[in-house]
């Protein structure tokens, strides 16, 4: 059956509608003109028509953009190369015994450190970098961090030590590089806070670009989150069924953890003992959870314990000595100055913030001296952030202790950079200037205290990942790759395609659920 | 004359088995053949291969040949397919076609409800209800004519499918989209593996997060080697029962969890390395945004199966909706249709499915624009027929047009990808669907059209003596702009 309908005339509102059949080639059938009479029609075939080679037509392959790394504004289309940098002339905070030195030269190698001292002559191929007037600082280490991870809270037990941070880093996160800015080149991502034995924590440099595995800090020893108070026993939720409910209770789940551990280890090593042969071994399952204990207790894995009432961190510090282990570092540990020479002969490092506090019940009693007295009682002391946009300005966090504890500038520095490395057993490595560390470093454009201090370029491992310079034409080139989509964009619409309505792209930042986080409109804020 | 005897008995005796079933007929039992041939074709039989002026002929739902200078059986049906193309029907290695999904009622961790400690499910079953190792998506299989029509309008004629739920989601079956019973159109019962990090319908709190999907699974995996020996501690575990029994199949990981976006795709080296731990090497079903980092899928050495899933344009027309589109998702926009081109490049092995589209529908339309974007069209039949049908170890079955093979094949009326070919007509196991057969015979052309004996022909030309003839073509045919001669 075959339908024509067509107008009289170019203008015709009125059409004639022929309804036929096809009878080999030809077509044939009746319908109703204009006036609405009958009529007939036939059609003879004449020839085919010359195709059209609309099929054939080759369209030009479309034109895209590159994908950078990582894949957003400011990616690269190839990631940075180790170069031999020459800092001529700065003042080298080295984070060391040497103190801040006036007028010094600086060699980057292979990326390590290779020189400091005066008039260095510049190997050649070397980049030079002029540091007259400005500061040259080992770059921060962040020691509560909790970026360039995927998922933060594995909240649905109270001891989940088999979880592990280091399988869900996520290096496309920008606050990875935002941090650079602010000089930060070493960040400890720990889990969360939601239960007493937390996850297994990573230590990642801040390589912008690289993926996962290239993240991690090659060598560094393994860590662990531990959390105590209202968090675990989930003070604001009136409907916890989940062990433990009270201070008591998280001490008693540590007892109960380790004691499951020690049997743990006994079954393992009756099951690997020397046997006669044909003698079954005993069958042995073996538990991840179980096996993260096990390392702590052998001081093959170390602890960094979220804290702040005084009561807990004694009872914490009984649990630890019982089963021969020391807690590797109390983390947040606000009521620290109470309890100072306790943590100093239990050989704890602690890491606090300079000022944050009152974001609830158990940290009304913290105070801003806290981190100087802690300083003066002997312990090693660092400030860490613990949020993703604080940890852009450690540098003034660390100046605040200058303000209110009366710590030397020096001494102040140190706790963002080698006090930090020592708890984080890296000490060999990073957080100082030192001939044969790493070539993690920061060029700072003033006192790395001021408030007035900007980073120009941050280097890990002698690349340079940050470059201020190249930032500013980076945001530049980023206006123009937008404009050039939103235009491809709107060509689309406008050729009929079907669009959608703009969706907002929302950056999901996790943190510890402690304290109220809020990072703007574009941030959805995940526990 | 003994053996030849034999011979004979044996030969009959095989045509009554493939008459033989246990369904009983109320009424008149109507076994026919379907015996077919399908004459003159061009015949895509597998990527790379084409016969032009060729014969198929099916029977009993198998092709029983194929080639130039077959002989026509004289019993069999002829179709004449001059002008027509013939090709593989489609396989699609992830599908959840005919298995009910559970709804997903999402259990994420929140802080101040309380906390469900132990699994829901009853009966002798593991500790965790998303470890889902003993769901069997062969034995809730059933025939759902609704979709089986739209994916073979689309071009598929077999699809494995499984149930999406769980961190491990138990054994996926192969099945073709014939509207047969049951019975007859499952290829495979058992034929995959499925996992996932999202723990789906579990209402467990434990996992709440990907590290703890990922603890989870590695612990499955130490627990069911452990449970081999049978612990006497541990009594019956259907689940890590299940889970031992499952390992030989091909083992596919969706490594979507939630929603994909730009991180997903860390979500494919996160799997494959728990298969690398436990010595098993996943196939990984896409994101989407692999393209993003193509060198560290291509070291994951997986076989992937990818998506058609193409972002749409936004509408940026106003400039404060614009500010809050991020470049990363406006290059994705772009780039999208390229990763089947990146995949084909970095020589990584690969599937397409129709999974994940908004509409199974553009599934030729999103292939034919994963071309333009630089995929060949030889990878992309690949990738459509003999690519997942070895994934899914069916090659023995499907895939391509071959003797013994399920008669599984697309007629067309030009080359698979070019713009305007249009499938015809869908084979699956011998039994044909028309997709489009009104475009069966192309009657456009030059015509003299006559109405009550007046000339019709265009005003351009209305001085002419002789009308020109006009062009006919496409029904139903609407013209404009045509005027009867005076």
């Amino acid at each position: 059956m075959i339908k024509i309908v067509f107008g009289e005339s170019k203008r015709a509102r009125t059409t004639i509608r022929l309804s036929g059949t096809i009878n080999g080639n030809n077509m044939q059938g009746s319908g109703v003109d204009t006036a609405g009479n009958p009529v007939t029609f036939n059609a003879i075939y004449v020839s085919a028509v010359t195709a059209k080679a609309d099929s054939a037509r080759k369209r030009p392959a479309p034109q895209v953009g590159n994908v950078v790394y990582p894949f957003n504004g400011y990616g690269a289309t190839e990631l940075p190369k180790q170069e031999t940098i020459l800092i001529k002339n700065a003042t080298v905070w080295t984070s060391e015994k040497e103190g801040i030195l006036p007028n010094t030269d600086v060699l980057l190698q292979n990326g390590k450190i290779a020189q400091i001292g005066k008039n260095i002559t510049a190997p050649a191929g070397a980049r030079i970098i002029d540091g007259t007037g400005k500061h040259l600082t080992a770059g921060i280490i962040d020691e509560h961090s909790h970026i360039a991870t995927s998922s933060i809270n594995e909240g649905g037990q109270s001891v989940t030590s088999e979880v592990r941070i280091g399988d869900n880093l996520n290096p496309d996160d920008i606050n990875i590089y935002r941090q650079l800015s602010g000089g930060v080149t070493t960040s400890h991502i720990l889990h969360g806070s939601a239960n007493t034995i937390g996850g297994q924590t990573h230590l990642i440099k801040l390589r912008w670009g690289v993926n996962d595995e290239q993240l991690k800090f090659a060598g560094a020893d393994g860590f662990i989150k531990f959390a105590l108070g209202e968090n675990v026993k989930r003070s604001p939720a009136q409907t916890n069924n989940r062990f433990p409910d009270t201070r008591m209770g998280v001490e008693q789940v540590l007892m109960d953890a380790f004691t499951r551990a020690k049997e743990y280890e006994a079954a393992w090593k009756l099951a690997n003992m020397p046997r006669k042969k044909g003698e079954p071994a005993p069958v042995f399952r073996r538990d991840l959870e179980l096996d993260a204990l096990v390392e702590i207790m052998n001081r093959k894995r170390f602890i960094t314990c979220h804290s702040y009432v005084q009561s807990e961190i004694t009872s914490t510090m009984r649990v630890a000595e019982k089963f021969g282990f020391n807690i590797n570092t109390f983390t947040h540990i606000l009521e620290g100055y109470k309890v100072a020479d306790k943590m100093k002969a239990h050989g704890v490092a602690v890491s606090t913030f300079s000022d944050w506090w009152t974001y609830k019940m158990e940290v009304v009693d913290a105070i801003a001296y806290n981190a100087a007295i802690m300083q003066r009682v002997g312990l090693n002391v660092a400030i860490n952030s613990d949020d993703a946009e604080m940890a852009r300005r450690l540098n003034q966090e660390a100046a605040k202790i200058v303000k209110y504890g009366g710590v030397s500038e020096e001494e102040a520095w140190k706790m963002v950079t080698i006090n930090p490395a020592t708890m984080l057993h890296v000490q060999n490595q990073v957080g100082s200037i030192k001939v044969g560390k790493d070539a993690d470093v920061v060029l700072w454009s003033d006192n790395p205290l001021s408030i007035y201090a900007k980073s120009l370029f941050t280097i890990v491992d002698g690349i340079v990942y940050y470059d201020r310079v190249k930032d500013e034409q980076q945001r530049v080139a980023i206006q123009a790759e937008r404009n050039r989509l939103i235009q491809k964009m709107l060509g689309d619409k406008r050729a009929g395609m079907p669009t959608v309505p703009a969706t907002a792209s929302m950056e999901i930042m996790h943190h510890c659920s402690d304290h109220a986080h809020k990072h703007g409109l574009l941030v959805i804020d995940m526990e | 004359m003994k053996r030849w005897k034999l011979l004979l008995l044996s030969c009959s005796w095989a045509f009554v088995v493939q008459a033989q079933n246990t369904f009983p007929v109320n009424g008149v039992a109507d076994n026919r053949s379907g015996y077919y041939a399908l004459t003159n074709a061009t015949i895509v039989t597998q990527p790379g291969t084409t016969l032009t002026g060729a014969t198929l002929v099916i029977k009993d739902g198998r092709v029983v040949a194929v080639g130039n200078g077959v002989t026509v059986p004289k019993e069999a049906v002829v179709i004449d397919c001059k002008g027509k193309y013939i090709y593989p029907s489609f396989v699609d290695a992830y599908s959840d076609y005919g298995v009910q999904q559970p709804q997903r009622q999402q259990g994420q961790f929140n802080f101040f409800a309380a906390a469900q400690l132990t699994s829901n499910t009853k009966g002798a079953f593991g500790w965790n209800q998303a470890i889902k190792a003993d769901a069997n998506a062969g034995s809730i299989f059933t025939v759902d004519e609704a979709k089986a029509r739209q994916l073979r309008e689309s071009g598929f004629g077999v699809v494995s499918t499984h149930i999406k739920d769980g961190i491990v989601r138990g054994t996926g079956a192969v099945v073709t989209l014939a509207s047969e019973r049951d019975n007859k159109v499952i290829v495979k019962e058992k034929a995959t593996a499925h996992y996932s990090f999202s723990k789906g319908t579990s209402t467990q709190s434990y996992p709440s997060s990907l590290m703890g999907s990922i603890a989870l699974l590695r612990q499955t995996y130490y627990d069911a080697a452990w449970y081999k020996s049978a612990p006497k501690t541990e009594g019956v575990n259907m689940s890590l029962q299940a889970f031992n029994g499952i390992q030989g199949l091909p083992q596919i990981f969706d490594i979507i969890e939630r929603g994909a976006d730009h991180t997903t795709k860390w979500n494919a080296l996160r799997a494959d390395r728990i298969g690398d731990e436990f010595g098993v090497q996943y196939i990984l079903k896409a994101s989407g945004y692999e393209y993003q980092r193509i060198q560290d899928m291509k070291a994951t050495n997986a076989a992937f199966i990818l998506h058609l899933n193409f972002p749409q344009a936004m509408d940026v027309e106003d400039p404060n909706d614009a500010r809050f589109v991020s470049l990363a998702d406006m290059k994705h926009w772009e780039m999208a249709p390229s990763q089947p081109a990146a995949f084909e490049k970095a020589g990584i092995p690969f599937c397409i499915s129709a999974t994940e589209l908004r509409d199974t529908k553009q599934f030729l339309a999103q292939l034919r624009k994963a071309i333009e974007y630089g995929l060949s069209e030889q990878k992309a039949l690949e990738a459509i027929t003999t690519a997942p049908a070895a994934m899914l170890q069916v090659s023995n079955e499907v895939g391509s047009i071959a003797v013994g093979k399920w008669a599984n094949f697309l007629v067309t009326n030009g080359p698979l990808f070019a713009e305007k070919t249009t499938i015809l007509q869908n084979w699956v196991q011998g039994n044909k669907y028309a997709v489009k057969e009104d475009v069966w015979n192309n009657y456009d052309g030059l015509y003299n059209l006559t109405v009550n004996g007046n000339a019709v022909q265009k005003p351009t030309n209305s001085k002419l003596k002789t009308a020109p003839p006009i062009y006919l073509g496409k029904t139903p045919l609407v013209l404009s702009g045509l005027a009867m001669a005076k």
